[in-house]
Formats: C-alpha cells, sequence, structure tokens
C-alpha cells in the first residue's frame, strides 16, 4: 500500500459517540471514515425487529442526556430527529397502590400528598436544588476537562478557568454539588423526603448502569449524572425516540454522511497502525489497511489502548490505570413482545400511565436489598426494573393492538458466584418476569417472545467490556480529570494522531453524545495548532 | 372612511371551508356567526343560506394514523384527494369524510348527523386504539396548527367587519392566503372585492406578509443563560404579539402566535414581516420578556408551513 494518505479522520465504530464523531469531522471538512464492526450502525443504540412487526430495543432505549446542541450542530431534525415525550411515570407499589406522575403540575401534587403531604412541597424543593446543581455542572459537563497535570500556559490557563467557574458558585449549590458528588444517594434524598414510594422512585436513578445501592457512597454522582439531562428544555425528562434507539442512531448516521463521512459496515478493526509514535492508520481483520493522519476510537479504553495498538507503545502509569479501571457491568435487559397492556389491579382498565416509564421500585429498601445480592456475586431475586412499553407511544414499534416492553434490570453482576450467564440467563429473566407478574397479576399471559440480555451478551454483541453500559463505571475516581486515566482526559493518546471519543470519556456515558462532539473540537484544534 | 376602505382594500372575516356536495348544495363550516352578514351578500341571488351547527357533529381523525384507522370503517377514503370529501358510511351512520384538518398532517374530518355522533365515536375508538389513537384537546390542535402555519381568526387575525380600526384588518394576501385567488383573472368568476385584490397584487401595497420565524436556538440559550435562567422550551401557545424588529432596532413587524416545536426541536412562530423583509431566510429580531426586560433573540425568515409532511398532501389509495 502506497503511503498516501487516503482519509483525512478514520473512527473507530459506529456507536453514538463515533456518529457524532464523524459528523463534526466530516462537517469541518475532514475526509471522514467512519469502520464499524457489526451490520449496522448504532452500537448499543439499536433497534431489531426480533418478530414479525415488533422491534426491539435491545440494549439502549431511552434519550435525555443527548447534548442539544448537537441535535442543532448536525441538523438531526432535517435527518428524521424525533423524540417523543414520555410523559408518565408510574411506580407499583407492593402494597397494591402506586405512584403516578403526570404532565399536570397540581395532579402531582395531589398524587404525591396521597403519599406523603410532606413530600408535595418538599418535591418542589428537591426538583429546584437539583436544577441549581445542574446548571451549575452543565459547563462543566460541556466543555473538555482540564489536563491538572499539564503545564503550559494553556493548561494552566483552562484550571484557572475551571476554579473560577468553581468561585462563582454559590456556597449552598456548591455543597449541594459536593454531596451529590461524594455522597450516597440515600442520604441525599433523606434529607427532603419522608415516603418509600417517592424515595424509591428517585433513588432509581442513583443506581442505573452502577454497581452501587442507593446507599453507596457513589450512588450520589450517578443520581447527577442522571439528572443532566432533558427533554425539551426539562431538566431529568425523558423521551424515546420514533424507532427507538436505533431510529436515532439512524438519524446520526444519516447525518454524518450528509457532512460527506463514508460509513463502512462489517468492518472489523485489528490494530491501529502505527510509524514512529504516531498513527498512521488501521488495519481489518481481513488485512485492509486504510490510512489516515487521525484515527479516533470510539471504543471502550480497554479496547482503545490494550487492543487497538500495543500496550508497550504506552506509558506504565496509563497501562497500570486502564488495569484496575473498573467496568464490572451490573446491567441486563429483558425485552418482551406482549399480547396486549398489562393491567394492574388498583387501576382497573386503566392503561395511560404505561406511557411512560413503570418504575418497579417500591422503596430505596427495595433496591438495597436488590444489590445486597449483587454485592456477593449473585443477581437479585427481586430486581429493580425500569420498564418502557414504547409502542404505546410509538406505535410503529409493534402491530396494532400488540407492544414491545423493554425492561432494564439490575443487579445482573458480570462475575457470578460459582456459575456463569449461559447456565443463569434464563433464571435470572424468569426472576424479572416473576417480579412483572407480583405486581401485574396475568402478564406472563401476554408474553409473545422474551429477549434476554445478560452482561455477557452486551459484552459480546455490543462489544462492551464485561457488559457495562458507560464503557466503565460512574465511580469519582473514573470522571473528568481521570476518564478514562489521570492526564488522558483531553481525549489524546499517548500516539500523535490517535484519539479517543467513546463514553470512556469525559462526561462519560448514556447516550450524551459528548464525547463524540468534545473529542471532534479536541482533535480539529490540534490539526490547527 | 368605511367606504374608502371598501374600494381599497379586501379584508378577511373568517377563514372557514366550502364543501360542496351537489351542483346546488354546499356546506361552510365557520367558528365564528357569520348567518347575518352572509343572508346579506345574497341581495336577489336565489340563494338561501340556513344555519345547521345543531344538527351536525363533526370528528376529526388525525396524524400519521388517520388512514390506518379510518380506512378499516370506510375503505372509499383511500381515493379521497387533499381537500376532497365524499359520503361513506360508518357502522350504520351516514357520514360525510373529508381529507382536511387543523392539524397540518395527513388527516380527516368526519361530519355525521348529531345523533349518530356517539355510535361514530365508538367505532373510530374501537379501530383506532390498536393504532394508540387518543382523543386530542384544544392545546394539541393549537399547537399542530403552528407548525402548519395555519391561521386563526381572534388570534392571528380579527374579523375586519368587526375591527375597531385598520390595524386590526386584514387582506387575503397579507395573511397568505393569497394562493385560494389565483383564479382571480378569470372574468367569469366574479366574487366581493375582486378588483381590490387585483389591485393589491399589481400595485403590491400589501402592509405585511404572515411569515414563519425560526428562533435561532444558540442565541436563545444564550440570552437565556446570561439572565441566569435555564432556556425554557415551553409548548404551551403564546398568543400574544410579540414584536419583531430588524438588526437597527427598528420594528418590522410582530408575531401573533408562539410556541416550542417539539417537531422542529426550535422555538418558532407566526408573524407578520414588512414584505421588503419577508424574503426566506431573512435575518430578523423576536422580542422575548426575560427576567421582565425585552430582550430580542435572532430569527431566520421561513415559509410556513414550517412542518410539511408529503403524507398530508400524499395519495393514499388507487385512483382507478
Amino acid at each position: 500500500m502506497s503511503a498516501a494518505t487516503e482519509y483525512d479522520a478514520i473512527v473507530i465504530g459506529g456507536g453514538h459517540n463515533g456518529l457524532v464523531n464523524a459528523a463534526y469531522l466530516a462537517k469541518s471538512g475532514l475526509r471522514t471514515l467512519i469502520l464499524e464492526r457489526r451490520h449496522t450502525v448504532g452500537g448499543a443504540a439499536i433497534t431489531e425487529e426480533l418478530r414479525p412487526g415488533f422491534k426491539f430495543t435491545t440494549f439502549s432505549y431511552a434519550l435525555s442526556l443527548l447534548r442539544p446542541d448537537i441535535i442543532h450542530d448536525l441538523n438531526l431534525v432535517q435527518h428524521g430527529f424525533m423524540p417523543l415525550l414520555m410523559p408518565s411515570t408510574f411506580c407499583p407499589m407492593e402494597n397494591g397502590d402506586s405512584l403516578v406522575m403526570g404532565q399536570d403540575r397540581g395532579e402531582n401534587i395531589k398524587e404525591i400528598a396521597r403519599h406523603s403531604k410532606h413530600d408535595a412541597d418538599a418535591y418542589d424543593q428537591y426538583s429546584h436544588d437539583m436544577t441549581m446543581v445542574v446548571r451549575a455542572v452543565k459547563p462543566l459537563f460541556d466543555s473538555v476537562p482540564p489536563n491538572l497535570w499539564d503545564e503550559s500556559p494553556e493548561g494552566l490557563a483552562e484550571l484557572a478557568s475551571l476554579a473560577k467557574h468553581l468561585r462563582g458558585i454559590d456556597k449552598q449549590v456548591l455543597h449541594n454539588l459536593v454531596r451529590l458528588l461524594t455522597g450516597s444517594a440515600a442520604d441525599f434524598l433523606d434529607d427532603y423526603f419522608e415516603s418509600d414510594i417517592l424515595k424509591g422512585w428517585l433513588s432509581s436513578s442513583s443506581i442505573i448502569g452502577t454497581k452501587v445501592g442507593p446507599m453507596s457512597q457513589g450512588s450520589g454522582l450517578v443520581l447527577l449524572f442522571h439528572g443532566m439531562g432533558e427533554h425539551d428544555g426539562e431538566l431529568g425528562s425523558w423521551a424515546f425516540h420514533k424507532g427507538g434507539n436505533g431510529g436515532f442512531t439512524q438519524v446520526l448516521g444519516r447525518a454524518a454522511q450528509a457532512f460527506g463521512a463514508e460509513i463502512k459496515l462489517n468492518a472489523e478493526v485489528d490494530h491501529v497502525i502505527t510509524s514512529n509514535g504516531r498513527a498512521t492508520g488501521v488495519a481489518l481483520t481481513d488485512g485492509t489497511e486504510l490510512h489516515a493522519r487521525v484515527v479516533v476510537s470510539a471504543a471502550d479504553p480497554r479496547r482503545t489502548f490494550t487492543k487497538f495498538v500495543d500496550q508497550r507503545e504506552l506509558p506504565t502509569d496509563l497501562v497500570d490505570n486502564l488495569r484496575r479501571y473498573k467496568f464490572q457491568g451490573t446491567s441486563s435487559k429483558v425485552n418482551f413482545a406482549l399480547d396486549g397492556l398489562p393491567r394492574y389491579p388498583s387501576l382497573g382498565d386503566r392503561t395511560d400511565m404505561f406511557r411512560g416509564f413503570t418504575n418497579v421500585a417500591p422503596s430505596m429498601e427495595y433496591l438495597e436489598r436488590a444489590f445486597d445480592e449483587a454485592k456477593y456475586g449473585w443477581y437479585s431475586t427481586r430486581p429493580y426494573i425500569d420498564g418502557a412499553i414504547q409502542s404505546t407511544i410509538d406505535p410503529d414499534m409493534a402491530p396494532p393492538g400488540k407492544h414491545v416492553m423493554s425492561c432494564f434490570i439490575h443487579y445482573t453482576p458480570y462475575h457470578l458466584k460459582g456459575s456463569d450467564w449461559t447456565k443463569e440467563r434464563e433464571h435470572m429473566a424468569d426472576n424479572v418476569q416473576n417480579t412483572l407478574e407480583s405486581f401485574f397479576p396475568g402478564f406472563s399471559d401476554l408474553v409473545l417472545q422474551r429477549e434476554v440480555v445478560t452482561p455477557l451478551d452486551i459484552e459480546q454483541v455490543a462489544g462492551l467490556p464485561e457488559g457495562n453500559i458507560f464503557h466503565g463505571e460512574l465511580f469519582g475516581p473514573q470522571m473528568y480529570f481521570f476518564r478514562p486515566a489521570p492526564g488522558w482526559n483531553q481525549y489524546r493518546t499517548p500516539i500523535a494522531g490517535y484519539y479517543q471519543c467513546g463514553s470512556g470519556t469525559h462526561p462519560g456515558g448514556c447516550v450524551t453524545g459528548g464525547p463524540g462532539r468534545l473529542a471532534s473540537q479536541q482533535i480539529l484544534k490540534d490539526l490547527a495548532g | 372612511m368605511t367606504l374608502r376602505a371598501l374600494v381599497t382594500r379586501v379584508e378577511v372575516n373568517e377563514d372557514g371551508i366550502v364543501f360542496r356536495h351537489s351542483p346546488d348544495e354546499y356546506l361552510l363550516t365557520a367558528a365564528e356567526p357569520n348567518l347575518a352578514y352572509l343572508q346579506n351578500l345574497i341581495g336577489y341571488d336565489k340563494v338561501e343560506i340556513e344555519e345547521v351547527t345543531e344538527q351536525y357533529a363533526s370528528l376529526a381523525v388525525q396524524g400519521p394514523r388517520a388512514f390506518a384507522v379510518l380506512s378499516q370503517l370506510a375503505p372509499e377514503v383511500a381515493t379521497l384527494g387533499f381537500f376532497e370529501h365524499k359520503p361513506v358510511k360508518i357502522g350504520n351512520a351516514p357520514v360525510t369524510v373529508s381529507r382536511t384538518g387543523f392539524t397540518g398532517d395527513l388527516g380527516y374530518e368526519v361530519f355525521c348527523d348529531a345523533g349518530d355522533a356517539l355510535e361514530v365515536w365508538d367505532a373510530l375508538f374501537e379501530a383506532g386504539t390498536p393504532h394508540g389513537m387518543l382523543p386530542f384537546g384544544q392545546t394539541a390542535i393549537l399547537m399542530a396548527r403552528i407548525e402548519a402555519g395555519l391561521v386563526l381568526v381572534h388570534v392571528d387575525f380579527d374579523a375586519s367587519r368587526l375591527a375597531e380600526n385598520d390595524e386590526h384588518r386584514s387582506t387575503p394576501i397579507e395573511l397568505g392566503l393569497g394562493w385560494m385567488l389565483n383564479t382571480i383573472d378569470d372574468d367569469s368568476r366574479p366574487f366581493v372585492g375582486r378588483r381590490a385584490i387585483r389591485r393589491e397584487r399589481d400595485e403590491g401595497t400589501s402592509r405585511w406578509k404572515m411569515m414563519g420565524l425560526m428562533v435561532d436556538p444558540y442565541d436563545h440559550h444564550r440570552k437565556y443563560t446570561e439572565a441566569d435562567m435555564v432556556p425554557p422550551k415551553d409548548h404551551t401557545p403564546v398568543h400574544e404579539d410579540m414584536m419583531v424588529y430588524d438588526d437597527d432596532v427598528q420594528r418590522v413587524g410582530y408575531a401573533t402566535s408562539f410556541m416550542y416545536s417539539p417537531v422542529l426541536q426550535r422555538h418558532i412562530a407566526l408573524a407578520r414581516v414588512r414584505p421588503d423583509l419577508a424574503k426566506v431566510g431573512t435575518h430578523l429580531n423576536l422580542e422575548f420578556t426575560i427576567n421582565h426586560r425585552y430582550v430580542q433573540v435572532g430569527a431566520t425568515v421561513a415559509r410556513n408551513p414550517v412542518f410539511n409532511p408529503a403524507r398530508k398532501t400524499q395519495m393514499m389509495g388507487d385512483r382507478a
């Protein structure tokens, strides 16, 4: 192969961050190629028709944290971007009662007051306090973090700017921020609320995707992280993309192509080609070599640093830190094709509450007990379930009258003590189905098909190590200055021209697009410099 | 003064639809009482006008699945073109189905005898529920019609015959309804005010042009963030005047309807702008009230409707 550069940039991985990154690079005029190992773009944000007419969101299932600038910067609406509001949250309770939160503030107050008059007011205070913290964090969430160890004038200026921002934050807001970043969700929520169902619901966001219980320190950070999202300006609110998150990544793919990026499917990268400490292209597993002056890995830190390149080319401290980097995926999906909508006995024939999340977490204690089993290497007998019957708001997801239900499951640790997921997958799914049956009698009779996605499946199909949906835990030591490793938080790597843009970089996991966007800014800055 | 107004301009009173049921039978829909006004226009013509509001019920079946739902009950709707109508049956009830609506999407309106309304409702919901069909209320239609660029009496314009002054009167061209008048040069089709409309068109005397405005999302975000606020993205339509300025802070128009469009992910408005600034893409500024102060946010002139899905007018079935 000649040394001529065929592309300006090659992005490894057509997940949502790879697509976002490539779209920005292409928009800026770089000849950009996206290499996707599988037959479709989307990574862990795909929609699959596993049964005629029934579309399953195999992995990722809803949108909230997508950075709003991306929608406009990449003209996503023009390519079919259509987030559909999930107008309610339904929390069933073990005593047969429930909490149903909707769009009408007055009704919500009455509904909370049914459980606790105190909490009806506390909810407004909590929402306000969280909003103030989210506002304070947002500028940091949406910019390239400073490198603490960069002593160049530019690096020091970045640090000074951070210090200035922190100094500008109101005392109480900053204190709440630190409480969330370092403490448990339980401690934070206990300060506001007395009712179990409200705390069960709100603390669910403190465990998603992470091996913590709501009473673990560190769960506050996950709670705050999920509060960074919004739907149409409403902070912390969620939407379902038309056609599922696979529909969303198809939109991203079209946007990237519209800017001139090429997408090559079924193209698995074997390694990054380097020459004199500089990336010059990639070699595919079929032997094809492709050349570019910039190579960007949208994969997780483990593959980025230990699979695609020779770790002997990397500094020892980076390799050591990556060895300590925690994946330990704890989530599964169990997705159902349903013959009709379930019924909740105390709500009679009412089904409108299924138009948003069905949150099976009657109390923080329920979640903590579910976590207890995970601590000792087993999956929850009564798991946390984040259910969404997406066909209620997007009828194209299932045939008329039928439904698909996505269930996100906690806790199902990747490493099982004394067994493995090939043996346990159906037992785990039975626990899920039995739990649903206990809240929704007759649920099992509605099940036409069940798709079980364990952490092992997430690893093997989507490629995420140990099935961690965030490309690594959202733990303090793995965030901001340290994501994925101290000194390597600015999307660069020790190999010149080789960059990272996956969820293992700042700001982290979830369908945010943040890593892809911020990495593109860094790449373009370096190219210009 | 009144005379001058009459001879120089034609002014809009209302916006309705005329359904031609036979060469000598028509149905006019209107949002306001107009009977006396119309009867006064009859003169010596052999026309009878009857107010039938209470005899009819109408249901709007609107949205991407409207055809899938309605065609289960009345397969004949497959051959209905945009703005066409035909008599069909829903259950045992004779109805008229028209390919019309106020949402700007694929949709139909079903007119039936008031006594059959519940039967028709039940049949429609039995067919529609598996498709996720829901009853929709006024806020939903008021949102959809802004995206659809459909002007609303008492909001985007006033009934000219009841207006207090010229500022509150509009011509069809000023309201963006000029497309309805494309046979105006056909002398065999006379109607009230034809010469005045021709003159307005030929002499370019329109004061305003009704356009869409797309608010610049970056500027909107910036102005609210500077004001120490989370930028609101409220879907609820605002039906108050918001002033429109050029970059020299000269007032060049006003918006009459405003909202955050969930479909377009942008704040949008229906606005009257000076005709010389109505070119699509022109940069203007829309005045918001932020922290109790007037703040101008950049916006771009757009063609109405700002959301116009192909399915709105597509033929659903084979005409042959």
